[in-house]
């Protein structure tokens, strides 16, 4: 059919020009700055009021804002979607717990970042620090680990489940030892996925935790923190610019980081499909 | 014989204790998560509602005027929702039928292998920090506004906003959708063609039809996440607290004001519960419009 092929040509063209549009803008984004990665950059501080020098404190301060909050939303998210998946029947608790993650998921950054300024720095004291940044990041990404981990758990097959029960195992064993081993590398797979959406994110970090510039590392969870994405939003507005060397080459890093993450839930992913189709 | 019987019932508690713990704790963990929302909404209502002891809530929501901190300061966010909505509708016109026209490319004409590229392009797009979007935004496309539309002052502004949100925003719309389109069953696009219809007419008779409800879903989900989106707003939409007039103002969206002020106000000001006050309606937006989300997902699935 002549209008077919027509449709479908037009169809093509759009989709093929979007991704070549997305695919040459990321690649401009990385290699734009790539020049400047070198070990030089990546292990000391900032200089010259931070127009020179390098981002060691950002990449410190990010890498601790995404332990704590992988601390918090993994332990907690694992088992909240144990719970959705193994233990509840069809009941008004489960249905809250499923249209409070459906609900989580849906609010705002910024509004995370207000409820970590009242609860975390306010109310309980912890001030402008890695922990309340963190915490904050935590409950943000805890959301994606509960529907992740609880897709996990759905795909592994009932018969894993009656087997254990009928071998005498009791609901515990075969929930922690069966059913939770066999869903693993996929629940590592959401946690990449998580990690890779959350350590970009600037709004909750800007009032929670966020330094715009330390000279020396915090050395406790109580001070503050600079991260890759507020230094980025730092030097991308502070500054004129002329002064662009820097941010590329902290925009490149950090998008580098984002693709191994997302390259790497990818890899776990076909490597297990492989392994499950035989 | 009796001392065996013993061990198996003392194992046998135990078990029971194990079991019974292994409940509680998971039980606690899902519990968190709702405990977690209704904090959320407890602090943000308690600190937002006392701007109203300031000003009136028909002030709030009514007057255009957003001074906050000039010595007779003004606390009305009409022109910051204006903000919101200007830039939210040019990003859902220039991303929603983008996303529509891939995700019906990807479901109705592509290869499996095509598709799986395009997909794990587009799952790239969605982990791209918006922060960083936005620092292209304002140092490249802003340049290119200025350079394209000689007449305007400020290459920060909706079009910028919303051409940045709009690549931000197609991951959602092509991903959800192309599921939506998938799910309808592959014997319907079998009949109609069968019945001599032409793969078009199939596609957009048939298939797209029947998949209303969820492409309704992919919007309404793309519709928040551009709604509560922060940094590109605050990076380029310009920041001026007016109602536009045409698509090459500057205005500043309600979540681009939390974030630019909170820094800077003292704890337990009338600007400090304004700022929270804005978050509370950005709450209510994002909860309806997931609420509404899960009831068509629900319909669909029914």
């Amino acid at each position: 059919m002549k209008v077919d092929s027509l449709v479908r040509l037009i169809f093509a063209f759009f989709t093929f020009l979007f991704n070549v549009l997305i695919m040459g803008l990321m690649a401009f984004l990385v290699i734009r700055g790539i020049g400047q990665i070198t070990w030089q950059f990546l292990s000391s501080f900032p200089s010259n009021s931070m127009e020179a020098g390098g981002i060691l404190p950002a990449v410190v301060g990010s890498a601790y804002f995404m332990s704590i909050a992988l601390v918090f939303a993994v332990p907690v998210g694992v088992l909240g979607a144990v719970y959705l998946s193994e233990y509840s029947k069809e009941s008004l608790l489960r249905s809250v717990v499923l249209s409070a993650t459906n609900i989580l998921a849906g609010i705002p950054s910024i509004v995370f970042g207000l409820f970590g300024l009242a609860l975390f720095c306010i109310a309980f004291g912890f001030g402008t620090s890695v922990l309340a940044g963190g915490l904050t990041l935590g409950i943000m990404a805890l959301p994606y680990v509960i529907s992740n981990t609880y897709e996990s758990l759905r795909a592994v097959p009932p018969s894993y489940r009656e087997a254990s029960i009928a071998l005498g195992a009791s609901k515990a064993q075969t929930t922690f030892r069966t059913v939770l081993p066999a869903a693993f590398s996929r629940i590592i797979t959401g946690v990449v996925i998580a990690t890779g959406r959350i350590i970009g994110e600037t709004a909750p970090l800007l009032f929670t935790g966020a330094a715009f510039y330390i000279t020396r590392n915090p050395g406790t969870v109580f001070q503050p923190a600079m991260s890759l994405p507020t230094h980025i939003f730092v030097l991308a507005t502070v500054y004129p610019e002329t002064v662009a060397s820097n941010l590329e080459g902290t925009i490149s890093v950090l998008m580098i980081i984002v693709l191994v993450l997302f390259s790497l839930a990818g890899i776990i992913r076909s490597r297990t499909r492989r392994k499950l189709e035989g | 014989m009796k001392k065996k019987i013993n061990n198996g019932s003392l194992t046998l508690t135990r078990r029971k204790l194990i079991d019974n713990s292994a409940k509680l704790i998971v039980l606690t963990a899902a519990l968190l998560t709702a405990v977690v929302v209704f904090g959320i909404f407890y602090f943000l209502l308690s600190e937002g509602l006392r701007i109203f002891t300031y000003i009136t809530p028909l002030e709030f929501f009514l007057n255009e005027q957003w001074y906050p901190v000039d010595r007779n300061p003004d606390f009305g966010i009409l022109a910051l929702m204006m903000g919101t909505l200007s830039v939210t509708g040019l990003t859902l016109l220039i991303s929603v039928p983008m996303g529509f026209v891939v995700s019906i490319y990807l479901s109705e004409f592509s290869g499996s292998k095509m598709r799986n590229t395009i997909k794990s392009i587009v799952e790239f797009v969605a982990g791209m920090p918006s922060v960083v979007l936005g620092s292209f935004g304002l140092r490249y496309l802003s340049r290119w506004i200025l350079e394209t539309f000689p007449s305007v002052w400020t290459g920060l502004n909706i079009l910028n906003a919303s051409i940045i949100l709009s690549i931000l925003a197609m991951p959602y719309f092509v991903t959800l959708m192309e599921d939506s389109l998938r799910d309808v069953p592959r014997d319907q696009r079998e009949a109609s063609l069968s019945l001599g219809a032409t793969q078009t007419a199939t596609i957009f008779r048939v298939v797209v039809p029947q998949a209303r409800s969820g492409v309704m879903n992919a919007i309404i989900i793309g519709a928040n996440r551009v709604i509560g989106e922060t940094m590109v707003v605050l990076m380029v939409a310009g920041g001026a607290a007016m109602i536009p007039t045409s698509v090459l103002d500057p205005v500043r969206p309600m979540t681009a004001a939390i974030a630019g002020e909170m820094g800077e106000v003292a704890v337990g000001s009338a600007h400090y519960h304004a700022l929270f006050m804005i978050g509370v309606v950005l709450l209510i937006f994002s909860t309806v419009f997931t609420i509404i989300a899960m009831k068509l997902k629900r319909g669909r699935r029914g």
